[in-house]
């Protein structure tokens, strides 16, 4: 198989970001940190320095460090029910130990609840310990589609939250920058969907095991150039395999699709073990969460509003019936996992139902396997091998 | 001169110690099931312990009725940690079906942790994980001696856990150092639960599985410090209930002085 | 006699609820989460009840639609809706915490003929936006359900049902006001608590006038003074396990008690939903408070208050809220010399022999 160029501008790319976010702070540039689906295009035209919580305890959970960071997090009283994110970041902050080699400490924090409860709470927790102000985006859960009365309700809490920061710190946020930090998000984020739409192709020159990895920048540096960049040097090169017809997998045979988060304690095994079956994965409801569209410039803060409020995990199961379906079509898949994550009940809870909708809608074959994105502990990858290998034999794929 | 006794009925196993002038002077163990109520009865008559003042503990410690008083088997541990090993900061004990980590003082407990719902760091998993392995408790000590390298057992769910394992076991790596791994997982556990509470050292560790160095030893290095333990670790709980038992007959014949 | 028909309501709260509905020959209006506010349910001619946990062995059916990792109390409520042994005219959410915002969706798909609505209350607090945000996802339920059920929301009686349900909150409200004192058990209380969100708004009225006369001498209680905190409790006889171990409650953080019988609202302004949507948004639990670490300590200094000796944290397995709140509550509880005990409950309905044994080393190792 040949190997992204990709991946090591992606360590490249990571490193400089992680240099970068150090330095920016050393010299007085204040510091936000964020949920993943926190409106950063309102900190980054502030001139805050954004850093993304989440997106470390993904990569501890990478780097093998999750568990011991976990049990700091433990030992102060919080449930190992909890999410694994919040109890890997939270150990982190406990006791110092992370692969960025410290934290930079945050001048302020954003959150909003248009991912899950969750980080209200494990927010609230960090704030206290940082002794920080706090800004809360609430985003109603939706229905069908954001109400204009949500819009309205969202986009009157992003001015307030604008002069907030401003006030916190940093510079006034005024329609112009903000619209200037919004196309360059929408830029990067068009970029994103090109090369997870490339996913398509026949045999599949790119993959979600790959998507999983190059996400990073896409959640932790959109509204900067230096992301975009990137997204364009991946696009040309996704599109350089696809036009040689190189596949990501060796002799495709079977194409699946994935909800949910990955699997990071085993997500090199899991790659192999669809290498081994040839089973390309073609796309998924996590990594595609960051291809919004109608993020427009004109009138930032409104469309700011309604992107933000309608992201996947701020809709019920219908919706995700609706999303998994279309990706099954679009994806000429015939099977598709779903990743049933004890951590993230947003995310999990209502699967079994979403399986059989997905099935009867497309009549690809649904198999919900059970782990956690972050905790060793509550992964096996026997059980995993278990209930994939048979599926994909299903699909007519085998070792 | 007067004669007490403690009376631990655990899910397992049930336990008598009978006490004289603080000195413990008999002790028995019999299995608990089918029925708690007759396998107390039983081994109170082979302590020879019938017709004296008794103080129950442990799961079944309702279920005899003709006590004096009844403990929770964590006040029953800390007293008769308190006993066995005065200098103790820390107990663990490791128990069929739950397992327990109580900070003490002077006998008392100052801070305790449990876990009863889930296996992983109990007995039952290292029962599971024996059945699996096909090592019984009495080779432990063997299979899992020092040379052996422990191989990582990562799940703490049994029923992950125990796939993990016949998976390893398919893989053929040596059942030795799948032991032990699963001996470092079960401890690692009890460490996680001992930091809700914090160890502090000296640590005691208590209950059957103790019988097993290659336990005590695991458990050592989950904590990170040095773990004794006491001669007879399965009856330290119904020593502790002798105790209290004595203490409340004294208390009573105080009080009927006055 | 009188007593009895208080635990019998309140032991099984599920039983009630159909009697009723046969009774008044309305179909139930069921709310499943306590930030549902039933008298709207009430004004669209339905006979508003509060789901509550049900006693039962496990969930055979709720299990093939809802992984283990969700709290027992929505996996009860997912069972019960799925037996459909209910009457049920028309069921209402409200999005709170990530659990019970999933339900509806789940509901759809398990059961595409059940009439859901939810009712998408704002988080956010002590702002005028979120309060008028509120009020306008209460208009949107009325809508809806006056589209589902094909008749209009009738004022007369939503004015007659708020005042009425007020009425029943600070009765409630008053009965946990004499804890303190050791007038009644605290057991007493939630039963009378938990009968409130099944009955008829007056009967329940009625019950309590014969139960507890304003007159009668207190029945008093002995046993160690404590604090519960939690969510819903899970029966009357779980706090009767409590009791029988030698602790008395005399102060109390619960749903199932104190925090939903706090609600107010107002009388003054012109437009009652705006009025109902604001008490939503202002009750204790749903408040600033929650964000920062005030709660805690604001619970803390009225245990103090109360003379509580020790603390319980009753957190159902799974429950994010609580989970994440424990840590705080615990170290505010201590700050003031209370020691607590956070006991993790699953479906068991009553006390497990594991809990027992911790309460009682709880209280045992009090000086
Ligand atoms: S993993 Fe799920 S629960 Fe955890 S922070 Fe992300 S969205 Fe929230
Ligand atoms: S018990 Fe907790 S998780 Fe369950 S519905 Fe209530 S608040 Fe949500």
């Amino acid at each position: 198989m040949i190997k992204l160029r990709a991946n090591k501008r992606l360590q490249t790319t990571i490193r400089n970001q992680v240099l970068w976010t150090r330095f920016g702070s050393k010299i007085g540039r204040p510091v936000a940190w964020v949920t993943s689906g926190s409106p950063v295009e309102i900190v980054l035209a502030a001139g805050f320095i954004p850093f993304y919580p989440e997106n470390h305890a993904a990569i501890c959970a990478a780097r093998g460090m999750s568990q011991d960071l976990a049990e700091q997090t433990e030992a102060e009283g919080y449930s190992r029910d909890l999410c694994s994110y919040f109890r890997v970041d939270v150990g982190s902050q406990i006791s110092g130990r992370t692969p960025l080699g410290h934290l930079v400490p945050p001048d302020v924090i954003l959150v909003s609840n248009n991912i899950c409860g969750t980080v209200q709470n494990w927010f609230r927790v960090t704030a206290e310990r940082f002794n920080v102000p706090l800004l809360f985006l609430d985003t109603p859960f939706n229905d069908a589609a954001p109400t204009e009365a949500d819009v309205a309700y969202v986009r009157e809490q992003l001015v307030h939250i604008a002069a907030e920061v401003a006030r916190l710190g940093g510079r006034r946020v005024t329609e112009d920058r903000l619209s200037k930090v919004v196309l360059r998000s929408r830029d990067a984020l068009e970029l994103w969907a090109e090369v997870l739409a490339m996913a398509a192709e026949r045999p599949a020159p790119f993959t979600s095991f790959d998507a999983f990895v190059h996400m990073a920048p896409i959640v932790s540096m959109r509204g900067t150039r230096r992301c975009i960049s990137y997204y364009r040097a991946l696009r040309d090169e996704v599109r350089e395999r696809m036009k040689a017809g190189i596949s990501s997998v060796p002799d495709e045979r079977a194409r699946v699709v994935w909800d949910n988060i990955a699997i990071w304690p085993v997500h090199k095994q899991l790659k192999k073990l669809f290498e081994q079956y040839h089973v390309s994965l073609v796309g998924d409801t996590y990594t595609s969460a960051w291809t919004v569209e109608h993020l427009e410039p004109e009138d930032p803060f409104t469309s700011l509003a309604k992107v933000y409020t309608d992201i996947i995990l701020n809709h019920g199961a219908a919706h995700r019936v609706k999303v998994l379906s279309n990706m099954v079509r679009k994806f000429d898949a015939t099977g598709f996992v779903l990743h049933s994550n004890r951590s993230c009940k947003r995310y999990s809870l209502g699967q079994f139902g979403v399986k059989t909708a997905v099935s009867s809608a497309t009549g690809a074959t649904g198999v919900v396997v059970e782990a956690d994105m972050a905790d060793p502990r509550s992964v096996s990858f026997e059980h995993l091998q278990q209930r994939l290998v048979p599926f994909f034999e299903t699909l007519g794929a085998s070792g | 001169m007067t004669r007490v006794a403690g009376l631990d009925i655990g899910s397992t196993a049930t336990k008598c110690v009978m006490m004289e002038d603080g000195r413990v002077i008999a002790s028995v163990v019999v299995p608990s099931m089918p029925d708690m109520r007759v396998a107390a009865e039983r081994a109170l008559r082979e302590c020879g312990a019938e017709g004296i003042p008794v103080l129950t503990t442990g799961y079944g410690r309702a279920l005899y009725e003709a006590r004096l008083a009844q403990v929770s088997e964590i006040t029953a541990l800390a007293a008769g940690v308190g006993f066995v090993a005065p200098v103790a900061a820390t107990v663990v004990d490791i128990g069929g079906q739950d397992s327990k980590v109580v900070r003490v003082e002077a006998g008392k407990v100052v801070d305790f942790a449990m876990n009863d719902r889930c296996a992983a760091g109990t007995g039952r998993f290292l029962e599971v994980m024996s059945r699996v392995l096909h090592i019984p408790f009495e080779e432990f000590d063997a299979v899992a001696c020092d040379e052996v390298e422990p191989l990582p057992v990562t799940s703490t769910c049994t029923v992950f856990a125990e796939s993990e394992v016949v998976g390893l076991l398919s893989a053929r790596h040596p059942p030795a150092r799948i032991l032990k791994g699963v001996l470092t997982s079960v401890c690692g556990r009890v460490a996680s639960l001992g930091r809700q509470v914090g160890v502090k050292a000296p640590v005691v560790a208590t209950g059957g599985t103790m019988y097993s160095q290659a336990v005590v030893r695991a458990l050592s290095n989950a904590l990170g410090v040095p773990v004794a333990v006491p001669a007879a670790p399965q009856f330290v709980t119904a020593t502790g209930a002798a105790l209290l038992c004595a203490r409340r007959v004294a208390a009573d014949v105080a009080a009927a002085a006055v | 006699m009188v007593a009895d028909r208080l635990d019998a309501v309140a032991d099984d709260p599920i039983a009630e609820a159909r009697s009723r509905a046969a009774l008044e020959g309305r179909a139930l209006g069921l709310g499943l989460s306590s930030y549902f506010p039933l008298e709207v349910f009430d004004a669209f001619g339905l006979a508003g009840v509060r789901m509550l946990p049900r006693p039962m062995d496990g969930y055979p059916q709720a299990d093939g639609v809802l992984q283990a990792f969700a709290c027992a109390p929505v996996r009860s409520m997912l069972e019960t809706l799925l037996q459909a042994d209910l009457p049920i005219g028309l069921v209402g959410s409200t999005s709170g915490c990530d659990a019970v915002t999933t339900v509806p969706g789940i509901l759809n798909a398990a059961m595409p003929s059940l009439p859901v609505v939810s009712l998408r209350l704002p988080i956010a607090v002590e702002s005028e936006a979120a309060d008028r945000h509120a009020t306008l996802a209460l208009l949107d339920l009325c809508r809806e359900t006056e589209a589902i059920l094909g008749r209009p929301l009738d004022l007369g009686v939503l004015e007659t049902a708020v005042v009425d349900r007020e009425a029943v909150r600070v009765r409630v409200g008053n009965l946990f006001g004499r804890l303190p004192t050791r007038d009644i058990p605290a057991s007493r209380a939630y039963a009378a608590a938990i009968a409130a969100q099944v009955m008829a708004p007056r009967a329940f009225l009625a019950l309590c006038d014969e139960v507890f006369p304003a007159d009668a001498a207190p029945t008093g209680t002995d046993g160690i003074p404590i604090l519960l905190s939690g969510e819903l409790v899970p029966s009357v006889q779980w706090i009767r396990d409590l009791e029988s171990l030698g602790a008395a409650i005399v102060s109390d953080d619960t749903n199932t008690g104190t925090r939903d019988a706090g609600r107010r609202v107002r009388r003054d302004p012109p437009n009652r939903l705006k009025a109902i949507a604001e008490s939503l948004m202002h009750r204790p639990v749903h408040s600033p408070e929650r964000f920062v670490s005030g709660r805690p300590r604001g619970v803390a200094a009225r245990a103090r208050e109360a003379g509580v000796k020790a603390a319980i944290l009753l957190h159902y397995k799974f429950c994010d809220p609580s989970a994440f709140e424990a840590p705080s509550l615990v170290a505010a509880l201590k700050e003031v010399g209370i020691p607590s005990l956070v006991l993790e409950v699953d479906r068991q309905i009553t006390m497990t022999g594991g809990d027992r044994t911790r309460v009682q080393t709880l209280l045992e190792a009090l000086p």
